[in-house]
């Protein structure tokens, strides 16, 4: 094939296929070299002992035709996915890197309101029963575990934003998937302080109704994510149940 | 799970075995060049393979380092960065220990040999020092400490994936597939080892199940990479390592399809060095093998414990082919080993479960 058709072909190669398994950041140049340098030796080392062994065997004339074909369905195999490898290689190391749209996917997936520093998303939500829920997640909006972050919620003042008692420490969630805390049904304004891997943050939040910024009803026995402490791909918890205990 | 901790400890322990020895294989080497001794040429050359073995090992106990490290929130960007020079530091000894096993002092190419050999030392070198600035800068594998460069989102959001049953029962199902092929190998092996009726026809299906496995995992190995989605590039170090060991399947199939028709020639001890690199290359392909869809998972754990129980089979099987060639004498002893060694990995492989190993739970 000509060059110039593999060279329009990069971008339509790269650009949905820079990630590597479930991790969305492109592969570094140390990766793509070690990756190069795995594959080289490995079907170099191959190729090498092949031809020593294989080598005496094109001196019988009679025979040279039939090991030229396996040969070149050989040299064809190695050629395909040594140029697969080097081309997507070169896609990755020469192509402008994605960043994560991070000002693009302040989307609420969880009926809340969305807050962000550095690199965390945080996504607050808020039932008119007075539970808020937290949702931590990376730039991609991936969701981080309850497992490597804390948080406490206190309610705030409407009018002077004050936050006051009580200070408490949000609940992990069965799933560990969000922390949860139950103030009174009218705290609609709160201050969190989350706690990730070397800083603390403070973030307000204000559920006004009449704003658009709403909280959400208390749905009994619904279906999906965010439901009040329901999910409809894991057994009901029942009523009066204890809130789960925090794995330290 | 004490086993992977366990491993994990170990892996300080392991570092300083390839540092020592292929350090000083490559010193006995240039000794020997330029003396031209081969009795220093041989001490180098066992140092060479040692050392490069107890790179895999360091390898191994280096992925459960990772994970222990990971979890205890040490920032993953400088431990992809350590891995991957490990990687290629790790591949570059394998080839030079097959490009070393064909020489002798004398030969020209030794000093060819001597570059490559100077060069993976830098590399090693590099490794090493990337591994140290895990522990004195990042605090890796320090108890009681807080990390004083915190992990990023990026890191938490990876220690939280989990893989899908959907990724774990295919990937189960094709280990399953391949334990089946390897046990058919190993009965194709014992069938010629005893002798029995008509092995000239039956020499014929090893590579023909050789190429037809090699070209099933070409096109199988992942559901979400090629043929059958765009989801994953090769560039994606599991999906690689995937159409590696395919593309070595069919080459050796092909190739040994070649050579049993070569007539009137002793071919076995070229087939038996040539099997004892593969054998290295693929237990060096299982050792570092890294699992992406979750790799600081519990699944992922137990996944790379039994990469290390396949992996130490393996380079198990490429030195049965090593001393066969050493002792060619004892052939029917090794062919014993041989198929006893394959036996076991096809057992381990059809009773494969995703996780923690069933023999562990």
């Amino acid at each position: 094939m000509r060059p110039i058709l593999w060279l329009w072909s990069l971008p339509l190669t790269a650009a949905p296929t820079l990630a590597h398994g479930n991790d969305p950041e492109p592969s570094s140049p140390e990766e793509l070299l070690a990756n190069l340098v795995l594959f080289l030796v490995t079907l170099g080392v191959a190729a090498a002992f092949s031809g020593r062994v294989l080598g005496p065997m094109f001196a019988d004339a009679s025979r040279r035709q039939e090991l030229v074909g396996w040969g070149a369905l050989v040299a064809g195999l190695m050629l395909g996915v040594s140029w697969w490898l080097a081309r997507q290689t070169v896609a990755e190391a020469f192509l402008a890197k994605p960043t994560p749209p991070q000002h693009d996917i302040h989307f609420l997936a969880s009926g809340g309101q969305v807050a962000m520093w550095g690199d965390y998303h945080a996504e607050v939500s808020r039932f008119r029963s007075g539970e808020f829920r937290l949702f931590v997640s990376d730039a991609y909006r991936r969701p981080i575990s309850t497992h490597h972050y804390r948080a406490t919620i206190a309610p705030r003042d409407e009018k002077t934003g004050v936050p006051g008692p009580p200070l408490r420490s949000m609940e992990e969630s069965a799933g560990k998937d969000y922390l949860f805390a139950l103030l009174e049904p009218g705290d609609r304004s709160v201050q969190l302080e989350v706690a990730v891997p070397g800083r603390k943050v403070r973030l307000n939040f204000l559920f006004d109704e009449t704003a658009g910024k709403r909280s959400r009803p208390i749905e009994c026995g619904a279906t999906g994510r965010g439901a009040l402490g329901v999910d409809s791909s894991r057994p009901k918890t029942p009523a009066g149940s204890g809130s789960p205990a925090r794995s330290e | 799970m004490e086993l992977s901790k366990t491993l994990s400890g170990l892996h300080p322990l392991m570092v300083h075995f390839p540092i020592a020895l292929l350090f000083t294989a490559v010193a006995m080497d240039l000794y020997a060049f330029g003396r031209k001794d081969p009795r220093a040429a041989w001490v180098g050359q066992i140092l060479l393979v040692l050392g490069t073995v107890g790179l895999m090992f360091t390898f191994i106990t280096g992925n459960f380092a990772e994970v222990w490290a990971a979890r205890n929130h040490i920032p993953q960007a400088p431990m992809d960065r350590h891995e991957s020079f490990a990687t290629a530091t790790s591949w570059v000894f394998i080839a030079i220990v097959a490009f070393r096993s064909f020489l002798t002092v004398e030969h020209r190419q030794f000093v060819v040999y001597l570059a490559m050999a100077v060069l993976a030392l830098g590399l090693l070198t590099v490794t090493g020092m990337e591994g140290g600035e895990l522990v004195f800068k990042y605090a890796a594998g320090i108890q009681g400490v807080v990390p004083p460069i915190p992990a990023t989102a990026q890191d938490l959001a990876n220690l939280t994936l989990e893989n899908t049953p959907d990724e774990l029962d295919y990937s189960a199902l094709m280990h399953h597939v391949f334990g089946w092929m390897v046990l058919l190998l190993a009965v194709w092996l014992g069938y010629q080892c005893l002798e029995l009726p008509q092995v000239e026809r039956i020499r014929a299906l090893g590579p023909v199940l050789l190429v037809t496995g090699g070209i099933f995992l070409m096109i199988f190995s992942d559901f979400n990479a090629w043929p059958l989605s765009n989801e994953l590039p090769i560039t994606d170090k599991e999906v690689l390592a995937h159409k590696l060991i395919a593309t070595l399947m069919i080459l050796s199939g092909v190739a040994t399809s070649l050579v049993r028709r070569r007539p009137n020639a002793d071919i076995t001890r070229m087939q038996s060095h040539l099997i004892a690199v593969l054998a290295l290359a693929g237990g060096g392909i299982l050792f570092t093998h890294v699992h992406t869809g979750a790799p600081f998972s519990d699944t992922a754990i137990g996944v790379y414990i039994h990469h290390f129980v396949l992996g130490v089979l393996s380079l198990s099987c490429g030195t049965v082919k090593l001393l066969e060639l050493s002792l060619p004498e004892r052939r029917k002893l090794w062919d014993v080993l041989w198929v006893g060694l394959l036996l076991l990995i096809a057992f381990s492989l059809i009773t494969y479960n995703e996780g923690i190993p069933w023999y562990l739970q």
